[in-house]
Parts: structure tokens; sequence; C-alpha cells
């Protein structure tokens, strides 16, 4: 099967998880590069060049994919024939209703303290969301890993909007 | 199985043929050129043992001169000396009046087109001047290692836009030189520096030139320089500061507001010149002429010059906390914080940044000469001299691009501090029946509002298939190659017809008049176009069929079917047939041909190498199994 056509896990050659160890990813990363990488084909013709390229810029964006943990989770989604773009699970009005609560506390804050409190609950909102999204995954529940996912958006929304708040402080 | 060599690209050459590059350092105040030859690197002298080569060209009736000579008259004949040329350069004529009016040209107004000084000799751009600049060096580097050059890696501020990029690359097409690669000035500094020291770990580059200010945070481990992120202003720097002293004497000397041009280019040198003395002294006076005749003396204490200058330092700390955020670390993190570019030697500036971090900067490298050395190692690998070496370095592009929607909105396409090569879709519809064509408006930048970004460049895609509105899904991809230059393509998706895409560039020169200034340059060479041509169609086939070659030996007879290596053959032996005649169109056919032939050969060569890396080998140890 030609590179192209693989997905990102099977591009960096690891097993599709969400949980993944990051500096073996960074490794197999500049381990690819150096095999792709057009300055590699610097004296090579037209085509060769080309294809480096094409390679080169596919692994880039494999690798941001596989290395930030929410598209991370979105490519085992993808990878699994779920429609993440279109469709949207339903989500529950407990965590619809704190995240009203979020926004209106985001809203409210109005030193770096106070935003960085903020932060920290939504990191740690965060880092259990992914660790139910591993495990959830581990057993094969596809329903339940599209509703985390739908929710990591959300809490990501509210993150840019906290770095959004920040910078103009 | 049977032998299935497969090489490190750039291996397959006889391996007495070295051949000649250089890495060229084109800055704002000075450039420079370096080589290097038997292992060791070197930046190049004129003859008269200056390295630093003025970035000043003069036009004058009978001559171009360039360098020291034309600094030397920048004073007395203020508009046909161009300094600094390289704040013009991917400019409009907005952009440079918002630079400020420290220098003074006279520009034919053309609005929406390049702006063109006029000269005693016509009218020349900045990707005009900046090829007098470039030839000069590569004058010099021709004559050290006696002959025409390879190719040349070019440095450029990490923080330059596509624009800007492409003007580098365009000045380096006319002063005819083979660009390899450009390269980012802090990566080809850390090139210089890591590989002296050989110390793995996460690097800051603060590099504070004559005109342009970038910050880059590297990784550097086992040969590969990955830049994590970059951040900058490519309108600011020492010419800033020698502005701010300009300003000073003049407030200080009561010259009014009536200030000619020789005037304020004289306090411009004024100004540099006590900059560089405050740099080891704690006063400096000042001796300047008015122009009526009187004489106005003052002196200037280190202690005022840092009250004056902080603002400026206060305006680099910006683009530093940006990166630090970007690349996701906090100055614990960083190993070292790496000096670049002649400002830098400023004493308060390595005391500021210094504090920034948390730790004293790196400071015992030449600041000057360290990115032509960066980039004169670049060159030396590329150009394929060195067979063995695994270093690469991984760039990311510096600003976000991104294209034009309802509202005058940009949509970003590719983010800033992504990784380079990049490239990414998008797909577009029709809005009215029978529509065959559309424009796509592409634009850099952070910001909202279109008008507040950088427009590059406006794409017509012809040839859509006419459908109902709404029915035709174009992809367009939006391609950013390792220079960090962007390229467009676009494909009808229900029909699979591929688009043709027009560039119109919002500033610089199309291929064009590109074409055109290399005919008016010749002409002034008296050379033969025809010849030129013919050559460099030449030299081009002899590499494509050396390339080809290499490729074919290095696991052709394994990768290929014996119907596709019968192909690949001819193709070969219809181009060696044909690259020796006088032919320029059959030439560039088989050419064309034999690219074409060859690429399932590269893409099949390309898997078999990245198999190879990820189970850990290198690829020349497949050779021998």
């Amino acid at each position: 099967m030609s590179r192209l056509a693989k997905n990102d896990f099977e591009l960096f050659d690891i097993p599709p998880a969400l949980d993944i160890d990051l500096d073996d990813l960074s490794r197999r990363y500049r381990m690819l590069q150096q095999a792709v990488h057009p300055d590699r084909f610097a004296s090579s013709g037209d085509a060769q060049r080309r294809i480096a390229m094409q390679m080169s810029a596919r692994v880039n964006q494999a690798y941001q994919s596989l290395k930030a943990p929410l598209t991370r989770l979105r490519s085992l989604l993808e990878i699994a024939g779920v429609d993440v773009s279109s469709a949207t699970a339903a989500l529950d009005g407990e965590f619809l209703g704190q995240q009203i609560e979020l926004r209106e506390e985001l809203a409210a804050a109005h030193d770096r303290i106070e935003l960085q409190r903020i932060r920290q609950s939504l990191s740690q909102a965060c880092a259990m969301l992914f660790s139910q999204a591993a495990d959830v995954h581990h057993a094969g529940d596809l329903a339940g890993l599209h509703v985390l996912y739908n929710k990591l958006q959300f809490m990501y929304r509210l993150l840019e909007e906290l770095d959004r708040r920040e910078e103009t402080l | 199985m049977a032998l299935l060599q497969i090489s490190e690209p750039g291996q397959s050459r006889a391996p007495h043929a070295v051949r000649r590059a250089a890495g060229i350092d084109l800055g704002t105040t000075n450039s420079l050129i370096a080589i290097t030859r038997g292992g060791r690197c070197e930046t190049l002298a004129d003859s008269d043992g200056e390295h630093l080569l003025p970035s000043v060209v003069r036009y004058t009736t009978a001559e171009v001169q360039v360098g020291a000579q034309a600094y030397a008259a920048s004073v007395e004949d203020p508009f046909n000396t161009v300094v600094s040329v390289k704040r013009l350069m991917g400019r409009s004529l907005e952009d440079i009046r918002h630079q400020g009016n420290q220098l003074r040209y006279r520009f034919s107004a053309q609005p929406g087109t390049t702006p063109r000084i006029v000269t005693a000799a016509g009218e020349v751009t900045a990707i005009e001047v900046s090829a007098e600049i470039l030839k000069s060096l590569a004058q010099r580097a021709r004559a050290k290692l006696g002959g025409e050059l390879d190719g040349v890696v070019i440095t450029v501020p990490a923080y330059f836009d596509d624009a800007q990029r492409q003007a580098t690359k365009d000045a380096a097409r006319l002063a005819g030189l083979n660009v390899l690669r450009l390269l980012n000035e802090p990566t080809a500094a850390a090139v210089a520096y890591g590989l002296d020291q050989r110390e793995q770990g996460v690097y800051v580059i603060y590099d504070l030139g004559g005109g342009t200010f970038d910050v880059s945070i590297l990784r550097f481990s086992r040969g590969v320089f990955e830049v994590l992120a970059t951040a900058g202003d490519t309108a600011l720097g020492g010419d800033d500061i020698d502005g701010l002293l300009a300003e000073w004497i003049v407030a200080n000397a009561a010259l009014g507001s009536d200030i000619d041009d020789r005037l304020q280019r004289r306090l411009l040198r004024a100004g540099k010149r006590v900059k560089e003395l405050l740099s080891t002294n704690n006063i400096v006076g000042l001796d300047i002429a008015r122009p009526d005749g009187t004489a106005w003396q003052g002196k200037l204490r280190r202690r005022e010059f840092e009250r004056l200058i902080d603002p400026l330092i206060d305006r680099t700390l910006v683009p530093c906390q940006r990166v630090l955020r970007d690349a996701g670390l906090d100055p614990s993190q960083i190993a070292e914080v790496v000096m670049v570019g002649g400002s830098t030697r400023i004493p308060r500036v390595r005391e500021r940044i210094g504090g920034f971090f948390g730790r004293p900067p790196h400071v015992d490298i030449d600041p000057d000469r360290v990115v032509a050395i960066g980039a004169a190692i670049q060159a030396d690998i590329l150009v394929g001299n060195k067979r063995d070496d695994d270093m690469l370095l991984l760039d990311v592009l510096p600003l976000s691009l991104g294209i034009e929607t309802m509202g005058g909105l940009m949509e970003k396409v590719i983010l800033r501090n992504t990784p380079i090569p990049a490239a990414r879709s998008q797909e577009f519809t029709t809005f009215k029946d029978g529509q065959t064509a559309m424009a796509i408006h592409v634009l850099q930048g952070e910001r909202e509002l279109v008008q507040d970004n950088r427009s590059l460049a406006r794409f017509e895609l012809h040839g859509i298939p006419p459908m109902v509105a709404g029915a035709a899904r174009i992809q367009v991809t939006f391609q950013v190659d390792a220079d960090g230059l962007l390229g467009v393509s676009a494909r009808e998706q229900t029909r699979g017809v591929e688009s043709s895409v027009i560039v119109k560039p919002s500033y610089g020169l199309s291929d064009g008049e590109i074409e055109r200034m290399l005919r008016d340059s010749m002409a002034h060479a008296s050379e033969d176009v025809g010849a030129r041509k013919l050559r460099e169609v030449q030299v081009e086939a002899a590499r494509s069929i050396e390339a080809v070659t290499a490729a074919y030996q290095q696991g052709g007879r394994q990768l290929l079917s014996s119907q596709e290596q019968h192909e690949l053959q001819s193709a070969l032996s219809r181009l060696e047939a044909l690259y020796n005649s006088v032919d320029v169109d059959a030439i560039t056919r088989a050419m064309d041909q034999l690219e074409r032939t060859a690429a399932s050969l590269a893409e099949r060569r390309m898997d078999v190498a990245i198999n190879a890396a990820l189970s850990g080998h290198r690829v020349d140890e497949f050779s021998g199994q």
C-alpha cells in the first residue's frame, strides 16, 4: 500500500490508541523526515523531489495530528468509520449546564490569577475526559468515544477563549 | 533476494566530483558569503580583505557600484544610493511609507505595482538591487572555488512572509544563481552553533539584525534541527536605533524640521557611530555641522542611550513571549539563548534578554558571520558533497496562510508554526449556474480582517465544467514547500477536471517581468540570450539523466516491472541522444517525458526508504542484504 493512503497510525507504524509514547512519536517523526524530506533529494530529479515534498507534508500533517490528544482521538474515530465532521453526539444536560457555568465564570474573571485558576480546573477536566476516552476506546464503545470527543471539543473552545482573554488583559 | 541497492540520496555521483556551493547571508546592513572547503567553513573577503559587504548599491549613469564604494557615496548621493534594500523586499509603497520616513527615495508612483526607485540609471526594483549584491558576493566564491557555482543557500529572516521570500528567490534568479534552499537565519545560526558544540537540547535564537528581528525556538537532537516556533518583526532592527539617535540629535542640536536628505543620511550615520561606540564606552561626544555653517557639539551617555532604546527592546519581548507560548515551553526548559545579529552587541540588549529568559545569553560567537557559516554547511550538504551526513533542518511556516471569505474576513487554511512542507485542501463551490471560473484571494497573517493581513496573490481558476450553482466541488490545495513558498493547485472533484491556476502576485514580479529583466541584463552584458537558454536546458538535462540513472541503479530492477524498466531505459536513451543538440524544445520534451516515466520509481523508492527508516535501519544498510 502506498504510504500516502495509510492512516496516521499506520504511517508511523504504531498501534492505534489514545495513550501513546510522545517521545517515541517524535523519534519516529525525525526518522521518517530523515527518509523523506525534500532536502534529502536536493540533487535528485524533479519527480523524486515532488514526491519527497508530498510525503514530507503528509508526515508533518500526521505528526501534528498524532501529537495533540484531541486530533489523535479524532483520528481514532475516523479510522473506525465515524463521521465526526457532520454528526454530533447528543450531550447530557448536566454537561451542558456545566459549560454554561464555566463560560459565565470565564466572563466574570478579571485578573490573571483567576484565569490561571480556571485554566487549571479546565486542564484537569480535560485530563479526566481523555482518561475516560482511553478506557472507552479500549472497550470498543464507539458511541461513547464520540460523546467524549464532542465534550472535549467544548472544553477546547473554552481554553481558546481563555487564551484570548489572557492576551487582552 | 538480489541486491537491493538503495543508497542515501546523493551518493551516486563519482567520488571525485566535488560541487561548488556557497552560503549567502543577504543582510539589511551587511552581506556575507561563506564556503566549505576540506571540511572547514570560511567567509570570503574581497580584495581589500573585507568580509562584510555593505548592502549598499549606487546607480550612476556610468556604472553600478556595490559595497564600500557605494556606502561611501551614500551621503552625497542619497537618491541614487540604495541602502537597507532588504526592508523594501516584497513590500508595497504603502508598506514602505508605514515603516517611517528615515529613508527617502524617489519612487515612481504606480499604485498596486512593485515599487520602483528612480535613479540616475533608470528605475530599479528592490529585487534588482538585491541581485546586484548577490552577484558581487557570488563573484568572490567563483574566484575562490575556480568556477561557476552549482548552487547556493540564501538566508532569510524566519519571519519573512511569502512575498518577501519570493522576492529573495527572484533576486537570486536575476543574479543567475541556482538556489538550493532559502534557509531561515536563526536555523542557519543554530546549525553553525549546534554542530560546533554537539549539544542536544532546546535553544532560543534571538536574532536582532540591521533591519529585521526574529526569535525562534529549536530542538536539536541526533542531527535534526526542529524549529518549534518562530515569531518576529521584519521591520525592526539596528536601523531603527540609528533613526532614534538621529531624532535625538535633531532635537538636541535644534536642527528644526527642515532636514534635507543629505543631512538625514549624515545624521543616521552619526547615530550609527554613536551606537557602536556606546557598546564599549560610557560616554560619546558628537560634533554635527548644521546646514547654516555653525556646528553643534554634544555628548550622549550610555544610560540615556539605554533609556532611548528600551522601548525598541520591549518590542522584541512580545515575540519572545509568543514563541514560548506557541512552543508550549517555559524559560526553565531552555538550554541556551543564542544571540545573533550585529545589534545584539549592544550590552543593554544582552542584559534585557538575559533577564527575560532568566540566564545570561550565549555571545561568544561572531554574530555577524554565524548565519553565513550555517548556510554554507547546509549548501555543502544539499549540493551533494556530504553524502553520509544525517543533518536535517525542519522549519515551520512563520505566518498563517488563509483565504478571503464573505464579509472581508480571513479564513485560515494553514496555521502559523505548522511544520513545512505542508499541504492542506479546501473545497469550494460555484454560486452561479454554468460558472466556469472563480477567483481566490490568498492572504498571510494572523488578523481577522482581510485588510489587516498581507495580500499575497489572487488566483483565478479556469476550466471548471459548467454545472448548476453549488454542484461543482472544487478542491483547492495549498502547498508550502521547504523554502516556505506557497503553491496552489485546483481540481473539480465530481468530473475530475484539473483547473488551471493563474497567479497574480499582489507585490513582487510576475514571471514575465523576471524574464524581461533577465533579457535586459543580458543585453547589457552583450550575452546571447538563446545560447544561455540552451546551456541552461543542457545542464538541466544532464542533471536529470544523472539523477534518474542513479535512481535506477539503486533499485530499478527490483522495484520496476520489466515493461517499466524498458520504458525508463528508452526515455533515458532518448534524452541522452538529444541533450547535446541545439533544439531547446526537443530537449525539454524528452526531459519531461523522462521525469514522468521516472515518477513511479521515485514513489516506490520512497516507500522503501520509509520502511527502512522505521525499522531502524539506515537506507544504505539494505545494500548487501
